[in-house]
């Protein structure tokens, strides 16, 4: 390269031209407070990335005491939806059983939205204090969830939640889906022997795009894959759900991007 | 600036002697760029100059008169070059049946790429034959002194005001109208000096209406509309020098294109030139030192179409920034050796936004060439040595490196589909050399043999296009960012026998390329455009043969009459030896030009072979053949103010319906027209 910084030197050095990079602007995902309950001498604020909605909602529970001191010692929480009628929770992740410097940190799959059926609640039990937060939980304009009936077993009610990408961009992106079923009105458990097919559609020009990983199980019913998007515009992530090589559903998601 | 130095350094030598000191001569060359007036075209197998040069001869043929109205048609009648249309403007040439990927274009030694993903505008689009001093094609790997490319260069000259301190004013006004389009030309050419400063203004405007095919029918969406305007301004504080300063500006609008899906809302192209020129720099004698830039903005547009499956937004844009030195190392009399050293950097970009017919669908965006930065330096050596009284070798080598990456973060996003980067510098080494040797075997005649081998970086879109749709095959494209080079090796046998009353040239070439690029279909892929048939990967494709010839032959038959015979053929054999696609088929014209008192006469045939020979991969279709006739007849009245000129054309006069194989979809060419011109030099 010699020769030709030489030569740019001698016949250009003025007319380079500055290619300058511009830094990309850094992006903040802090926790934002959507509600907060004291009772039993206990405050316990709930923090997420966004407010609440039907599909997979990482939660963060802080926990004071009267004095705004962090509360330490055992916990457990219990999402429920009331309906008057009848009382079901939901699909649950937790990490241990701990507070930790105030803070516990659990997801949960709202599988419906509250309204007038009924409403959710987040049930915590402290350090044998029960903390009850009602929390609303909102239908995103774009569904984060799909659920069917087995089309193998019409008794199986899948349940399936999309993660990742939160925030699609044009190239790759890790995909990460998780499937429940629910087994009782109080037990949600992860399905994790099921295969996916994955084709990302775009739909109003009727294409696909290539490269795709089809998502597989991880673990917890976590299923991670790789989904390619050549262009923007609002893509439908087209999954075949398939349990012993049977298809038992075709969920899709729908994406929309700039 | 190789054929004027060539043609003019010739032409002063062989009027001077040798009686001259070499600054003298050197004064003379730079003294006759600025003095010669009218137009004139020197045509050969292998060089082509237009000129103002009174000296040169085939200054009144009435047909070449006419196509000076624009630049393809002009081009369309050189021998080995063919016009690629996609409709009646902006047509790309094409050389020995290579596209505009593998050869080098610029204008005055300025590279110049068109900013369009389709290939609607070829940079020979943004210049005017009115602005033309010469036109210079070179075939294969042919040195060239502009750039590496396996199929040769094409450069067009500018034209330079002229210093005249005893006429300081002079102008030229032209006016056609052309019949099948109902389409007017007018330029006017303004020259003004005085004693240490020349300038010259020119305008172009030029507008056209659908044409009509030879069927009868309108070929919708034809039409277009294009001004250019040009300033040069020339400065010589001595005789020995002079320093040059060149503006461009061409502004298309409304240009349509019948064989593609879309047209162009406009199309501006800016060229900005400095040169001095000089009769001694350090170790250079005859130095050119030159420095440019231009740009062009190129907007794609459908909304005039009737039924669209989507609308699309397709801009793009190019920027070139570069400067050369050349000059002449060592001029003796048996050898002499010139070089050249340049840089450009040129940088693409274009983008796609589609917008869905369900207004609650979002639109959809893609960048086709995703900030394509390209840096290039090079040099080059041109060498001249008489063996023997009757023998000569010229020979050229020529260095060039390069290196390209992008710079879009959405553009590397989008390579990362196909687990490609764009970012990583990639660096790559040229060489293009050529040796010929002339033998004059006897006065009259001389044979050429040459070998030359070039190679070549793969276009912007060959390496970095995303999903770029072709019409021609119906195929989307991606370009690969890790393509090698392209080579070929040419070798090709010529003669040339010049009589009283006849030359015959002919010219024989065979390329051999290797790591020939192409579109290769992966059948994995779905296509993005709606329609498509598949998506194909620019690959290199293995070893491609092609072979072919042309033929010159003029005869003078009486005083003042005169005939021409021009052949042109090409066959070329892709890598699994099925044929390769737009290749030029057989092709003679017949033309008897006859001078009679300022009148000129020029009846002409053109006959075109079938093309049979189709490559399947590329979706091609076989074309008939056709047979055409032309006649020009113009006449020209020295008035004591100027020359007046006028022309009369009737092209297609058998209102042939016909395309030509290579033609970018199923259109037909214009029928019958009739062209008339008026040309009025004052000085």
């Amino acid at each position: 390269m010699n020769t030709l910084k030489i030569l740019s030197l001698v016949l250009l050095a003025l007319l380079f031209s500055c290619d300058s990079e511009e830094p990309e602007p850094e992006f903040e995902s802090d926790l934002v407070e959507i509600t907060s309950v004291t009772e039993n001498g206990l405050t316990v604020t709930i923090l997420a990335t966004q407010s609440l909605y039907v599909g997979y909602n990482s939660i963060t529970a802080k926990v004071e005491d009267d004095n705004g001191n962090l509360v330490g010692g055992d916990i457990s929480v219990l999402p429920l939806m009331d309906m008057t009628t009848m009382v079901h929770s939901c699909p649950l992740e937790v990490s241990g059983s701990a507070l930790s410097e105030g803070e516990y940190q659990f997801n949960t799959v709202f599988v419906m939205p509250s309204g007038e059926m009924g409403s959710w609640s987040l049930d915590f039990t402290i350090n044998d204090a029960e903390v009850s937060v009602p929390v609303e939980v909102s239908s995103p304009e774009l569904s984060r969830l799909v659920s069917f009936t087995s089309a193998m077993d019409e008794s199986t009610k899948y349940f399936v939640a999309y993660i990742d990408p939160k925030d699609p961009q044009v190239g790759q992106n890790d995909l990460e889906i998780a499937v429940y079923k629910k087994q009782t009105m109080m037990e949600w458990p992860a399905v994790d022997n099921l295969e996916f097919e994955l084709e990302p559609w775009m739909v109003s020009m009727d294409h696909g795009s290539p490269n795709n990983l089809a998502p597989v199980h991880t673990d917890d019913g976590h299923y991670k894959g790789t989904v390619n998007f050549t262009m923007t515009g609002d893509w439908q992530l087209r999954l075949t759900m398939m349990e012993d090589g049977q298809v038992c559903g075709t969920p899709y998601f729908d994406l929309y991007f700039q | 600036m190789k054929p004027l130095i060539t043609v003019f350094i010739i032409v002063m030598s062989i009027q001077l002697g040798y009686g001259q000191s070499e600054k003298e001569r050197y004064i003379v060359w730079l003294d006759s760029m600025t003095n010669d007036q009218y137009i004139g075209i020197e045509m050969e197998l292998d060089q082509v100059v237009i000129s103002d040069s009174a000296h040169l001869a085939h200054l009144n043929n009435p047909m070449m008169q006419m196509n000076m109205r624009c630049t393809d048609q002009l081009m369309h009648c050189l021998p080995g070059v063919n016009m690629i249309r996609r409709g009646n403007f902006a047509n790309e040439p094409m050389l020995r049946g290579l596209t505009s990927d593998r050869y080098v274009m610029s204008v005055d030694g300025m590279r110049i790429y068109g900013a369009c993903t389709d290939k609607m505008d070829p940079a020979s689009s943004y210049v005017e034959p009115i602005n033309l001093k010469s036109l210079d094609v070179s075939f294969g790997s042919e040195g060239n002194m502009v750039g590496c490319g396996t199929g040769g260069g094409v450069n067009f000259g500018l034209k330079k005001p002229v210093f005249n301190t005893s006429n300081p004013f002079g102008a030229t006004i032209n006016t056609s109208y052309s019949s099948v389009s109902n389409g007017f030309d007018q330029s006017l050419d303004l020259n003004y000096s005085l004693n240490k400063w020349a300038i010259r203004l020119s305008g172009v405007h030029r507008k056209s209406e659908n044409y009509t095919d030879g069927n009868g029918e309108i070929v919708r969406y034809s039409q277009f509309e294009k001004t250019n305007y040009t300033t040069s301004l020339n400065y010589r504080p001595n005789s020995s020098s002079m320093l040059a300063f060149d503006f461009v500006a061409d502004d298309a609008r409304n240009v349509g294109y019948p064989a593609l899906p879309m047209d162009v809302a406009f199309a501006k192209a800016k060229m900005f030139g400095l040169s001095y020129l000089t009769d001694r720099l350090w170790i250079l004698k005859e130095p050119e030192v030159k420095l440019y830039h231009n740009f062009i903005n190129h907007e794609m547009d459908d909304t005039q179409r009737d039924s669209v499956a989507m609308h699309m937004d397709m801009p793009g844009n190019t920027r070139t920034t570069g400067g050369f030195v050349s000059g002449i190392l060592h001029h003796g009399q048996k050898s002499s050796l010139k070089m050249k050293a340049d840089f450009h950097k040129v940088f693409w970009h274009a983008e796609m936004t589609m917008y869905p017919n369900e207004s609650d669908q979002l639109p959809m965006y893609m960048l086709t060439w995703p900030d394509i930065h390209r840096a290039i330096g090079g040099v080059e050596f041109g060498h001249q040595y008489s063996i023997a009284p009757n023998h000569q070798l010229s020979s050229t080598a020529r260095v060039e490196l390069g290196y390209s990456y992008i710079s879009s973060d959405f553009g590397e996003r989008q390579l990362s589909v196909f687990g490609k980067t764009g970012m990583d510098v990639r660096r790559g080494l040229l060489l293009s050399t050529s040796i010929k040797h002339i033998w004059g075997v006897s006065e009259m005649t001389n044979v050429t043999t040459s070998v030359a081998y070039g190679e070549r970086f793969p276009t912007a879109s060959e390496q970095f296009g995303f999903y770029l749709f072709n019409q021609q095959d119906g195929y989307d494209y991606l370009g690969d960012p890790d393509l090698a080079k392209e080579k070929n090796l040419h070798l090709e046998i010529g003669q040339a026998t010049r009589g009283q009353n006849f030359q015959l040239e002919t010219a024989a070439f065979a390329y051999f390329f290797s790591n020939y690029i192409m579109g290769v279909y992966d059948s994995t892929l779905s296509s993005m455009t709606i329609g498509a048939r598949g998506v194909k990967w620019y690959r290199n494709t293995g070893n491609t043969l092609m072979l072919g010839g042309e033929l010159l032959l003029r005869n003078k038959l009486l005083p003042g009459m005169s005939s021409e015979l021009n052949a042109k053929y090409v066959y070329g054999k892709d890598a699994d030896g099925e044929p390769l696609p737009q290749m030029p088929p057989l092709k003679l014209s017949y033309s008897l030009h006859q001078q009679v008192k300022g009148w000129s006469i020029q009846p002409e045939v053109v006959w075109s072979s079938a093309q049979r020979r189709t490559s399947e991969k590329f979706n091609e279709q076989s074309t008939d053949s056709f047979f055409l006739a032309n006649l020009g007849i113009s006449k020209t009245i020295e008035l004591k103010s100027g020359v007046v000129r006028a022309g009369l054309s009737v092209n297609n006069i058998t209102n042939e319906s016909y395309r030509e194989h290579f033609d970018i979809g199923s259109i037909l060419r214009p029928g019958r027209s009739i062209d008339v011109l008026l040309s009025w030099r004052f000085n």
